[in-house]
């Protein structure tokens, strides 16, 4: 060997051994809880000195309105666990200082905290003004926690900033120590891929504390693979538990939805699961057959796998019509079509109810369905429903291009249609909650086409679009050629105008409106208690605040 | 005259280019994309990837750019990614309103405060002429945000004299006949219009008052009064003329001042106009509609100057451009 | 008798002979300036010395005395989650008010020199400089502020740095077109004719006249921007809160239910805006007919 070939040689080892010395570091590297937020004492003292209660008293001015958040399900799911399980941490300050004790943590000089390492213990909150129980809470715990000897530092900015500050960077780089936001859940328990998950932690998703513990992810995937629902209760309700007590995200708060209704509407039966699609059927009104609706705000996105906007949605679950839909009690249950499982739970084998019409008088057909659910899967889609698409079976060739079709789903006869997923799960069946719309309109062969139907939306369901002007109002009128004519509703119409937040509650009170749902606090609900001509409706939301913080610090 | 037309034109290309050159920088440094701000939880980082891609493609600036100029010269301002709708289908929808109300605005300003700087004009040191200093004074010093909730909590909440919010009574005239339905929008239009048109009328009455002032020391009125004119006949007829011309220009500033400026009062009456949609776009990150409104705008600034410079020169004979 | 040389005797100091003394004495006399001048003066008074007249902090929170009209011990009442508002109200005025010297003072300081370098060089450099100042005020202006605010974050510094931005164009103008005029006057050709250095003849002969106007523009210019800052802040755009300013302490009345009711919650800002602003525009008139009475209004 000439020299100039061993030392290229030589060279080449070398980096090859870097390359490997750095791979199996990377392999190895395992983010460590830090010193402060990866304590579970810490975090656990950090909030017995949160008054919480005041907080909601402060915020929202009564418990009817929000309650002390316990664990990351809703209460009113059927995965929720007993409440005497959980811990609500209750304000105690002794205890929070007892607790920073037994970590290590003593009071300096200054009156803050310290380590044995010399580590002080301080902690960068972020905050946004966008609403304003981030400021609210955090003005609170910058009071309550420096008398632990906790210093704490506000950073204000946007919502969006916080939301790409704590999601976009990658893990062991995303800047920051606590920070709130709100979320708001399915109607499946399924904690995957959001908050608590540890696989969602990465750059770019949802999960920004860094938390891992083995129990809590083997819990997570045994309850998505589990079919039988009082087993699957059990699971998540001691996930519940865990994450109650290891509180690597705390969850502030429940808030309670409120709604003014005009005494002259009758069955309207609103709760946290009912759907606009039901609710709609059961109402009767006294005087003007057109029911007054008032919205703050629509995007007209009016098509089912495109709108994310709640108010959007409202309008496709009257004017579409699903294969399933979320029942009272927050399960899924058929709507118009009926399903089998099969191939060891990842086949749904969809029928379709008999006589169904579209609101031009087609029928509709298994071609439909087909139409309206691989749209999702289309290379120029860029709505949020991608994940329906991509967990069936076929799909990565479809969008590799290398097959025509996706091969997991499969149109077995005019009203059957068969969906193939990568894998089974009980929370598959969520994805089939959106309305069908009609391939004879819609498919002009482009996603141009097929979205230029947004504001004018046509489909199956017992209401019509019948007058839009955007951002202004909606004319939905009842379906003269619905299918199910026993199942129809019994107004003439819904006219839904778009109403500011702070004009909501006089305008129910002129009667302009029959029906609105105000921003949750004690003031609207004072305001609308003492209007006479109206009754006030409230719930529990789907959804709770959070306070997620950053073990890896 | 039409070779000074063709420089200005010209040189209005360069700075728009520069205008939008700079959009599209800030653009492309804004943290954050559409995608974040789309919250679906559901969405792994792996979509969030992808969708990102589809939404807002990797192009070297000054590749977007070009195809911007490009697909723009054609009609075409792109799609926004919040509403899935071409671009200039939304700001056709919205900017009726704005112009609507920004001309009202106008309209009224002109018609208050040029008969009221006439006045004072030719009623120096009298009530009217302190009245009106007064007034005009307040007119440019006061917070249009603030003057709009006063009027909002006095005329609109305490008196109930004018609805709260929105540009119509839908509920109230849909099935009514057109007439009741425009007198509808004038009496949603008249709170916003005033507030928006505070400052305008200040400056209307401030600019006709030295102007007018400027015209009656002239020479020449001094001689149609000699002639025995009626003191009428020789303000309105001659001096008054004379008067209006500088103000012409004025019309180059705030037209556009005003379309800009209706965003804030907008907000507060939510006024269906441009203005809700650019704060929109810009909370959700939607590139194409910050980039469609923002070119417009600016370009209607610029258009705005070089009509009321014409103007000027088309009514003033004495003004020569080369 | 003789008369002796006037030298003998004691000659008074008359302050009228100064330029400065001149328009000092002329200001002095315009009561309505003075009366505002005053005006502001005690409003930066009470703003720098809040923490000696108020017991409250700025940002303490009183859980129970939330929403508390005016009394004896919250002269302007408390907000939502139980701050005291004069207090803010006065804080508020240091971010306000300070946000506006700052800003003020960099437009003008960007300002003078762009219009001194295109007033005195001419040719290639002042259409440049005058092509840019087109760009800059072409620009639609609050959608400007909020892309800025989108891109750089939502502070202190990004405020200031966009607000000077967009507005420095007009002093270029106003010292430009000052420039322009006096560089045709007689004794700049003899400085010329002498060899006199430009930036010599730029500091010496020309910046001390338009010093003037430019203070004068200075004045008006700070009514201007806290009118805008405030309008900016009460959007979101400008200052966020819990940082008070007098624009977001304006915020809470969006809310219809706050106008009705909580009238203490957005009035005094309100009127303390109203009140900075009209103080400096009649102060800044009032140097105006100072400095030349036969300028226009």
């Amino acid at each position: 060997m000439t020299r100039n070939a061993a030392l290229k040689t030589l060279a080449l080892l070398i980096a090859a051994l870097m390359a490997l010395s750095m791979f199996s570091a990377a392999m190895a590297e395992e983010f460590q809880p830090g010193p402060k937020l990866g304590d579970k004492l810490v975090r656990q003292a950090l909030l017995y000195a949160l008054d919480r209660e005041n907080f909601i008293l402060a915020q929202y001015g009564s418990t009817e309105l929000a309650r002390v958040g316990l664990a990351p399900i809703s209460p009113t799911s059927w995965a929720f666990p007993d409440l005497s399980d959980l811990n609500d941490y209750a304000f105690d300050l002794d205890k929070a200082a007892a607790l920073l004790d037994e970590a290590g943590w003593t009071v300096g000089e200054d009156g803050y905290r310290y380590n044995a390492d010399g580590v002080k213990l301080e902690l960068e909150w972020l905050v946004y003004e966008d609403s304003p129980w981030p400021v609210t809470l955090s003005s609170m715990a910058f009071d309550s926690w420096k008398q632990i000897g906790v210093s704490l530092l506000i950073n204000r900015m946007d919502f969006n900033t916080v939301a790409n500050t704590t999601q976009e960077p990658p893990p062991g780089e995303k800047m920051f120590d606590i920070y709130t936001m709100g979320f708001s859940l399915d109607a499946d328990p399924d904690p995957s891929g959001g908050l608590f998950d540890y696989d969602a932690f990465s750059a770019g998703g949802f999960n920004a504390s860094g938390y891992y513990n083995e129990h809590a992810q083997d819990l997570i995937k045994a309850g998505k693979l589990e079919f039988d629902q009082a087993k699957r209760a059990a699971i998540y309700q001691e996930w519940a538990k865990l994450m109650n007590e290891e509180v690597p995200t705390s969850i502030v708060a429940y808030r309670s939805e409120i709604w003014g209704v005009n005494n002259r509407v009758s069955g309207l039966d609103l709760g946290t699961y009912a759907e606009w699609a039901d609710i709609i059927r059961d109402v009767t009104l006294e005087g003007d057959q057109i029911l007054k609706l008032g919205e703050t705000s629509f995007d007209g996105k009016f098509n089912p796998i495109y709108s994310d906007k709640v108010y959007d949605t409202w309008i496709n679950k009257v004017v579409f019509e699903s294969p399933i839909r979320t029942s009272v009690e927050g399960e899924f249950v058929p709507y118009i079509a009926d399903y089998e499982l099969s191939n060891e739970n990842k086949t749904y084998t969809f029928t379709l109810k008999e006589g169904i019409t579209f609101s031009d008088g087609v029928p509709m057909t298994s071609e439909d369905f087909y139409f309206t659910y691989t749209m999702i899967a289309h290379p120029e889609y860029t709505g949020p429903r991608l994940s329906v698409a991509m967990g069936l079976e076929g799909y990565d060739e479809y969008a590799a291009g290398t097959a025509e079709t996706i091969s997991g789903v499969e149109i077995i006869d005019e009203r059957t249609i068969s969906f193939t997923f990568k894998e089974a799960s009980p929370a598959n069946i969520a994805n089939f909650v959106y309305g069908i719309a009609p391939k004879h309109i819609y498919d002009d062969g482009t996603m141009e086409g097929f979205i230029s139907h947004n504001s004018e939306p046509v489909g199956s369901g017992p209401l019509v679009m019948t007058d839009y002007a955007p951002s202004q109002f909606i004319l939905l009128s009842a379906n003269e050629n619905y299918w199910d004519p026993d199942n129809a509703v019994k107004i003439d119409g819904v006219y839904i105008t778009m109403v500011p937040d702070e004009s909501k509650i006089a305008a129910l009170e002129l009667g302009d409106l029959d029906v609105a749902m105000p921003a949750a606090n004690i003031d609207n609900l004072n305001a609308m208690q003492a209007i006479g001509n109206i009754h006030v409706a409230s719930y529990l939301g789907n959804g709770y605040t959070f306070m997620c913080f950053n073990t890896l610090n | 005259m039409r070779t000074y037309l063709a420089r200005r034109i010209l040189q209005i290309i360069p700075v728009f280019l520069g205008i939008l050159l700079i959009l599209f920088f800030l653009m492309e440094h804004a943290p954050g994309g559409p995608v974040t701000t789309m919250m679906d939880p559901r969405l792994t980082a792996e979509q969030k990837a992808i969708l990102a891609e589809r939404l807002d493609p990797k192009l070297p600036i000054y590749q977007k750019f070009f195809n911007w100029i490009g697909s723009a010269l054609q009609g075409n301002l792109g799609y926004s990614i919040k509403h899935k709708r071409p671009v200039t289908a939304l700001l056709g929808d919205f900017i009726g309103p704005t112009f609507i109300l920004s001309f009202s605005a106008l309209i009224l300003s002109m018609l208050i405060g040029i008969p009221i700087g006439v006045l004072s004009a030719t009623r120096q040191r009298s009530l009217a002429d302190n009245a009106a200093t007064v007034f005009s004074l307040v007119g440019i010093s006061m917070p249009t945000f603030f003057f709009g909730l006063l009027l909002l909590k006095f005329l609109a909440v305490d008196l109930r004299l004018f609805p709260l919010y929105g540009m119509r009574d839908n509920l109230l005239t849909r099935n009514a006949s057109w007439l009741t339905r425009q007198l509808d929008v004038a009496r949603h239009t008249v709170l916003p219009a005033v507030v928006l048109g505070l400052a305008s009328t200040a400056s209307f009455m401030r600019y006709t008052r030295s102007s007018m002032l400027e015209v009656i020391r002239q020479d020449y009125i001094r001689t149609a009064r000699a002639k025995g004119l009626k003191e009428k006949v020789t303000i309105y007829r001659h001096a008054l003329r004379n008067a209006i011309i500088p103000i012409i220009t004025l019309l180059g500033f705030w037209i556009p001042s005003l379309l800009s400026g209706a965003v804030m009062t907008e907000t507060i009456f939510a006024y269906p106009g441009l203005g809700k949609i650019s704060v929109d776009a810009v909370n959700t990150r939607d590139y194409p509609v910050i980039l469609g409104v923002n070119a417009m705008l600016s370009l209607l600034t610029l258009v705005g100057a070089l009509v009321a410079d014409v103007l000027y020169a088309v009514a003033d004979p004495r003004i020569k451009y080369e | 008798m003789e008369l002796k040389a006037s030298a003998a005797l004691p000659v008074k100091r008359d302050l009228r002979q100064s330029y400065w003394g001149n328009v000092a004495w002329r200001f002095s006399r315009n009561k309505l300036a003075v009366a505002s001048l005053i005006t502001l003066f005690i409003i930066l008074m009470a703003c720098i010395f809040v923490p000696m007249i108020s017991p409250y902090r700025m940002e303490s929170t009183a859980m129970y005395e939330r929403d508390v009209r005016p009394n004896a011990t919250h002269w302007l009442g408390t907000d939502k989650i139980g701050r005291d508002l004069f207090t803010r109200l006065f804080y508020a005025g240091r971010i306000s008010l300070g946000i506006a010297l700052v800003v003020t003072a960099v437009q003008c300081l960007i300002g003078v020199t762009m219009g001194s370098l295109s007033g005195f060089y001419g040719g290639v450099v002042d259409a440049f400089i005058m092509r840019l100042c087109e760009i800059f005020l072409s620009f639609p202006f609050l959608i400007v502020c909020v892309t800025i605010a989108m891109v750089f974050g939502n502070s202190i510094p990004v405020l200031i740095f966009t607000l000077a931005l967009l507005s420095w164009p007009t002093v270029a103008r106003i010292v430009r077109g000052q420039i322009l005029t006096l560089r045709e006057m007689e004794y700049m050709e003899a400085c010329e004719a002498l060899g006199i250095s430009d930036a010599h003849r730029i500091f010496k002969h020309l910046l001390p006249n338009v010093l003037a106007y430019v203070i004068v523009y200075a004045t008006l210019g700070m009514a201007s921007v806290i009118l805008t800052e405030t309008s900016l802040s009460f959007l979101g755009l400008g200052v966020s809160p819990p940082t008070p300013t007098w624009g977001n302490m304006i915020q809470d009345a969006r809310d219809l239910l706050v106008i009705k009711n909580k009238w203490w919650y957005w009035v005094p800002p309100g009127v303390a805006i109203f009140l900075s602003v009209i103080c400096f525009n009649l102060v800044g008139d009032g140097l105006r007919d100072a400095i030349d009475p036969k300028m226009k209004r």
